[in-house]
């Protein structure tokens, strides 16, 4: 498991070295070469090379007066995956969908301090959240295709947001969707069939592929895998790791192992039970997966991943 | 009589007091089981008798000329036809399905939609209300809105008069069923909707109703049956007529049970057999909308 | 990979208000909320349309409206002439509704406990399914059919029977009968609210704990002294609120009554005599009635909309404390 982890970071780097150095020829100077680590660690060069799409500054989530989750400040950078874990309670889905303002749905629901996207607080009064939802996509947790064709299940939230012009284009943008979601093989023939007709997995795919045909940098996870058998499981999996070339992805999961599988980053959160037996969520450690597995900072973290709760 | 304290075994086929008293309990279970049997065909011989009643005598004085052709001016003799209540009441149907499908629906995907508005439990409370008001009361509202004109503008007896009290009757019907329906909706639906930066309306609109359009459609068409067998609203409102009337307003329009109704109240033998033929063909029609209705209900339900 | 994507373009693209097309959202929701409002807006109405027109009538007469049994209408133009007094049509109502539930309600019991706990699969949804259908007949086609075949063939023989044995020592089962009367329009309502009452106490015996079902035959009850010991009493609750709800739809029904009852302005002694039911004098007397009548007549209307109402409020209220709304088509 470490070889494969350490070769897919060093192939990384690789690849991050030949675009840090095109757009460091891009703005003027000569690249220094970066060099090629002997440890897993990532050196800091190439870190600083990815810029921060989301960052999160003193984000906290009350519903009404009751505050549900402590102040949060994560940054998550471009073509990354980050993995939000913890236990049931701890406020990891409702952390991940303050990065889409999905929260705004619930009516009791608000979040104080900033989300900024590119620098912009998304939570600014003047932003539309549609524009967020647009470009910050989302994953639920059981696959929930529209009762409509594979074709407009894929087209139709790129179609509302004025993507494709004209039946030539929109074409082009279902089928790249679906290629890059790897089901485009499996269902190119049968486009004009229903959603559901497809197996729980292929319809994950399938919402993955929905959610990238907005054209996003973000996608975020809520559980993806765990409605879905082991093998379906892998799929998305090894999709994910694919993905991440293209994407940013913040995964809530509560599956370690597969946070240590797939993710670059991850954070712990942890539940506090106050007297009335309400939950509330804080962030405990976020740092590097590799760290975090083997040598974690705070003791809290150190229980859950070995077992001794959660 | 006294019981033992102990329950007995019911199948104990023992002797003794115990097996007496097992014996009576028995015998009572058997009976009250024929009680229940009982109930349950006198509930069911009444539809029967119906059925059997309306489609003999109906078949029996139904025939082209009865379809196809308007009422004789005599009740007394015998000849002409329904015609012109057929196409009244297809008329007036159309009208007030035009008027009630869409504020029932569109009354339910309010309450639905948006059920945290301060004004939806008053929806909810008053279109209860209003299936329970009296169909000749509707009619009597629609005669002084509307025929008498309260309003200031008076469109007399006639089919749009009828069809707005139809109508009336309608709505409740369509928003109570199109209320259950839209509920079913699973909100993953809608996350994934929002969560795809879509408006509400867009939401709603593209996602929501479209799924939800079997169960609307069903919904719809069993109040339709039900206003298409509407009497009583009609006498106040449309009143009546022997011809084919095409004309919406200023004109009384006939109707199907409107004549059903006055040729059965005579005395005279050939109305009674019209009547009867007229009441098959009523129920033909109400039980065509209620069956297709019923299997588009059926045929999709909200998948999973 | 060609997937778009934006890390290079700002936020700047943000509208600085958000009034892109959340107009269009407003517009919608506007447009929503005015067809829910326009059931208010007509419930409103309907009562104050028609109190006022008949405000005339129930200013001359006062509580004598009410109260009154002399309905002798006048034919004035312009006056309130006449002498209104309805309270033969409201007992007509009540007394033809009364022995409606008479009949019905027990009958949707039995047929109710049969469908649940005695019926066996194959026989349960064709069954549920033909008393539904009884639902679906139209009003006339009742009124016909109890008009010309049931009444005359059926319940004639019937009545004259009960009139002379039990009639003997009941006053109100006494005779003199006539085909055409308070009990004729009873039992032809009874079949028709049936549905009604038989799917919401269905609804509600449904209901019952298997848990407790169970434990009762665990303890050796037989079939009967559950259905009575366990089913019956949970289910009173909803039964009275089906009960209401058939009383609800029993009060309003206006035409079979009308062709059945009789047509008799009087309170009869006997219910075997004929009368007139509030739907009916005005469904019967409406077309050829002059101005004053005819406000009169929808002072009726407006007396038969306020019980009704009242009742079918207090039904539905208590069928929603005793589990949930009314559902199904029967039910409306």
């Amino acid at each position: 498991m470490s070889d494969t982890r350490e070769t897919e970071t060093a192939s990384r780097e690789i690849d991050l070295t030949n675009e840090a150095q095109s757009e460091a020829v891009a703005a003027g100077h000569d690249p220094s070469p970066a060099p090629i680590p002997t440890e897993p660690e990532r050196p800091a060069e190439v870190e600083t090379e990815r810029p921060v799409v989301i960052s999160t500054h003193d984000m906290e989530v009350f519903y009404g007066s009751f505050r549900a989750v402590e102040p949060v400040n994560m940054d998550f950078k471009a073509r990354e995956i980050t993995a939000l874990i913890g236990p049931s309670g701890c406020g990891k889905s409702t952390v991940l969908r303050c990065f889409n303002r999905m929260n705004d749905l619930i009516a009791t629901a608000r979040v104080n301090g900033e989300v900024r996207y590119h620098g912009e607080n998304i939570y600014d009064p003047s932003v539309d959240p549609v524009e967020i939802r647009r470009r910050v996509g989302m994953v639920f947790q059981k696959p929930n295709p529209f009762p409509k064709s594979i074709y407009e299940n894929v087209a139709w939230g790129a179609k509302i947001n004025g993507a494709a012009s004209g039946k030539a284009e929109m074409d082009e943008l279902v089928q790249n969707a679906l290629e890059n979601a790897a089901l485009w093989d499996e269902v190119k023939d049968k486009l004009g069939e229903s959603g559901y007709s497809l197996s729980g997995g292929q319809q994950q795919r399938l919402c993955i592929a929905r959610a990238i045909a907005t054209s996003p940098d973000v996608v975020l996870m809520d559980e993806p895998a765990s409605a879905l058998d082991p093998i379906a499981t892998l799929r998305i999996e090894e999709l994910m790791l694919e993905l991440k070339k293209s994407y940013s992805i913040i995964i809530v999961t509560h599956n370690m192992q597969q946070a240590a599988r797939v993710s670059d980053k991850t954070a712990f959160f942890n539940v506090k039970l106050d007297e009335d037996g309400m939950r509330t969520g804080r962030l405990v450690e976020y740092t590097d997966t590799d760290q975090l597995f083997t040598s974690p900072s705070e003791e809290e973290t150190e229980d859950y991943i070995t077992g001794r709760f959660g | 009589m006294s019981a033992p304290a102990r329950l007995a075994s019911t199948e104990a086929p023992s002797l003794g007091v115990f097996g007496r008293l097992a014996r009576r309990r028995k015998r009572r279970d058997r009976m009250m089981t024929a009680v229940l049997l009982v109930a349950v065909i006198l509930a069911l011989v009444p539809i029967i008798l119906i059925l059997i009643e309306v489609i003999r005598r109906g078949i029996g004085a139904m025939n082209w000329e009865f379809l196809t052709s308007t009422q004789i001016f005599s009740q007394r003799r015998e000849g002409g036809g329904y015609l012109n209540g057929l196409v009244g009441t297809l008329y007036m149907v159309t009208i007030a399905t035009l008027v009630a499908v869409p504020l029932g629906v569109g009354s339910a995907t309010y309450v639905v939609e948006y059920k945290d508005a301060r004004l939806v439990p008053f929806i909810q409370f008053f279109t209860d209300v209003m299936t329970g008001v009296p169909s000749i009361f509707i009619g009597l509202y629609i005669y002084t809105l509307l025929v008498q004109g309260n309003i200031g503008l008076s469109v007399g007896f006639s089919t749009l008069a009828g069809g707005l009290a139809l109508s009336l009757l309608m709505i409740p019907i369509v928003a109570r069923s199109s209320e259950e329906v839209l509920r079913l909706v699973p909100d993953d639906l809608r996350n994934a909707a929002y969560g795809l930066g879509a408006r509400r309306w867009q939401v709603v609109t593209q996602i929501v109703l479209p799924t939800a359009r079997s169960g609307l459609i069903t919904g719809s068409m069993l109040a339709i049956g039900r206003a298409a067998g509407e009497t009583a609203p009609l006498l106040l409102t449309a009143l009546g007529a022997f011809t084919v009337v095409p004309q919406l307003v200023n004109a009384p329009q006939s109707a199907l049970p409107l004549i059903i109704y006055n040729e059965a109240r005579g005395p005279f033998e050939a109305a009674h057999a019209r009547a009867w033929a007229g009441a098959l063909e009523l129920m033909l029609l109400v039980l065509l909308v209620t069956i297709v209705a019923r299997a588009i209900g059926r045929g999709t339900e909200i998948e999973q | 990979m060609t997937a778009a994507r934006d890390d290079d373009r700002p936020l700047a693209r943000l509208p600085l208000s958000s009034a892109r097309s959340s107009s269009a959202d407003r517009w919608f929701r506007w447009l929503l909320a005015a067809a829910g409002a326009s059931v208010l807006l007509i419930l409103a109405t309907m009562l104050i349309s028609t109190s006022i027109d008949s405000w005339p009538v129930f200013q001359k007469e006062g509580f004598g409206f009410m109260t009154g049994t002399t309905w002798d209408p006048g034919t004035s133009r312009t006056e309130v002439t006449g002498e209104y007094g309805a309270l033969s049509f409201i007992v007509g109502t009540l007394v033809t509704s009364g022995i409606a539930l008479v009949i019905a309600v027990p009958l949707a019991i039995g047929t109710a406990m049969y469908l649940t706990h005695v019926a066996s699969r194959r026989v349960k949804n064709p069954l549920t399914y033909a008393i539904e259908l009884l639902a679906a007949v139209p009003s006339v086609v009742y009124g016909l059919w109890g008009l010309l075949f049931f009444v005359p063939v059926v319940l004639r023989p019937a009545m004259d029977l009960i009139a002379q044995t039990l009639g003997s020592f009941i006053p109100f089962l006494a005779g003199p009968v006539v085909t055409y009367n308070y009990f004729a329009a009873g039992v032809v309502l009874s079949i028709m609210i049936l549905p009604i009452i038989t799917a919401v106490t269905r609804e509600v015996m449904a209901k019952t704990p298997d848990s407790e079902i169970q434990a009762a035959y665990g303890l050796g009850a037989t079939r009967w002294e559950m259905l009575r010991f366990i089913v019956l009493p949970r289910a009173r609750p909803g039964i009275i609120g089906a009960t209401m709800l058939g009383l609800g739809r029993a009060l309003g029904e206006t035409i079979a009554v009308a062709m059945l009852i009789g047509g008799s302005k009087q309170i009869p002694d006997t219910i075997f005599l004929g009368g007139q039911s509030m739907a009916g004098i005005i469904a019967v007397t409406f077309q050829e009635a002059a101005p004053e009548n005819v406000k009169a007549l929808i002072g009726v209307g407006v007396v038969l909309f306020v019980i009704t109402v009242f009742v079918n409020m207090v039904a539905r209220a208590i069928v929603m404390l005793t589990g949930g709304r009314v559902t199904g088509d029967a039910s409306i």
